[in-house]
């Protein structure tokens, strides 16, 4: 590896850790014994594994030497869980592991709740409220126009009445009964205009209101951690790399 | 806030729609209602003077005739009344179960040049309409 070429900013900024991983280990394995591990990891379908911290592995099953073996184990929006397994020779053993929430995204799924609680407030129930005094006022309108229809009714009647006792009886009584009705009715009807155009109009300045306020979003640092785990084969084979980086320009 | 402005255009139409104009007190129009103000349901046919010899050999007697008439236009078909004839200078109420849409008062001992004048009421399914006086002159 050389270093010529490269800013001298640069060369003070980053230093390179470099181990070399030799296959004398692999060659060694090759003459053991073996056995298997079989995986009972929860969430069973997205987990990952990084066996003995070089590689990177997805399945049920898993044949290695006999002896311990380092595993880190991780899935999304789950804790990276390092552990050393036993693998007993010609045995296939089970590995039972229930992959812990990372804290981030229990927190993340806090702020969620609570943005969706927020907007639940400023959207949710507004609209219904709207929806609500709408479906009322319709009713109400209804009402009212059924009210109103029977007073055209009474008119009709007053029109076509065969005798002054009919026509005593509708002045008097029936259709003043239909006006109150149709009075109570109209009143009840504007009401509800009025709150639901009150509503309507808290539902569009919450709306907007709302919109200002921004979605959590959830940054999977368990998987950057694991990711930063795996191991990089090289033409010669494999290398570990770690890098510090620093920005001296601060 | 266009939504908001065509909703409240909305309900003010529909509401402007639903106006209350029916006034019991300015239903005037139907010829039975006793508060009618329209064309006279009850209208004056002719006055008469007919002089009628006394029996008892004196001069005749003066008999002054009003005929009035229904406007039978102004009424539904299958309409039926009776007559109830007031006399308002003497009280005098009289029934009629005629169902005719003429109608004669008489006055027997009339005074010439004097005016008369009676109360005629439709009785319709046992309730009087609007009154209509009609006075007549008697004159030969």
């Amino acid at each position: 590896m050389s270093l010529k070429g490269l800013p001298y900013q640069k060369l003070l900024a980053t230093a390179m850790l470099v181990m070399a991983v030799t296959g004398s280990g692999m060659n060694a394995a090759r003459a053991q014994t073996s056995g298997k591990l079989r995986m009972l990891v929860e969430p069973g379908d997205t987990y990952q594994f990084i066996v003995d911290h070089q590689f990177r592995m997805q399945q049920r099953e898993v044949e290695l030497t006999t002896g311990p073996h380092h595993f880190s184990f991780w899935a999304p929006q789950r804790m990276v869980v390092d552990t050393t397994l036993m693998v007993e020779e010609g045995k296939t053993n089970s590995v039972v592991l229930y992959l812990p929430y990372s804290k981030d995204f229990l927190v993340y799924q806090r702020e969620l709740q609570k943005y969706q609680r927020t907007m639940k407030k400023y959207r949710v129930i507004p609209v219904v409220a709207t929806g609500g005094a709408a479906l009322f006022t319709v009713l109400s309108y209804g009402k009212a126009k059924k009210a109103h229809n029977r007073l055209e009714d009474d008119r009709a009647a007053y029109d076509e009445a065969k005798s002054p006792n009919r026509i005593d009886v509708l002045k008097s009584g029936t259709i003043p009964e239909h006006k109150h009705d149709f009075k109570k009715a109209n009143s009840q009807y504007l009401v509800a205009a009025g709150v639901t155009a009150l509503f309507a109009g808290a539902t569009v300045y919450l709306y907007h209101r709302s919109g200002k306020i921004d979605k959590p979003t959830y940054l999977d640092k368990e998987k950057l951690r694991f990711d930063g785990l795996s191991w990089m084969p090289g033409p010669q084979g494999g290398t570990w790399m770690g890098g510090i980086t620093w920005n001296i320009a601060r | 806030m266009k939504n908001l402005l065509l909703l409240l255009t909305a309900c003010l139409l529909l509401s402007a729609c639903l106006k209350d104009d029916l006034d019991p007190a300015k239903l005037t129009t139907n010829p039975l209602d006793p508060a009618y103000d329209g064309t006279p349901l009850v209208v004056l046919d002719r006055d008469t003077i007919k002089l009628v010899n006394n029996p008892g050999g004196g001069p005749p007697d003066t008999v002054f005739q009003q005929t009035v008439r229904v406007r039978t236009e102004l009424l539904s078909p299958l309409t039926d009344w009776t007559w109830q004839v007031t006399n308002p200078s003497t009280g005098e109420v009289v029934n009629s179960s005629s169902t005719s849409s003429t109608y004669t008062s008489e006055v027997s001992t009339a005074h010439i040049g004097e005016t008369y004048c009676f109360k005629y009421t439709l009785i319709v399914q046992y309730t009087p309409t609007k009154p209509y006086i009609i006075c007549g002159v008697a004159n030969l």
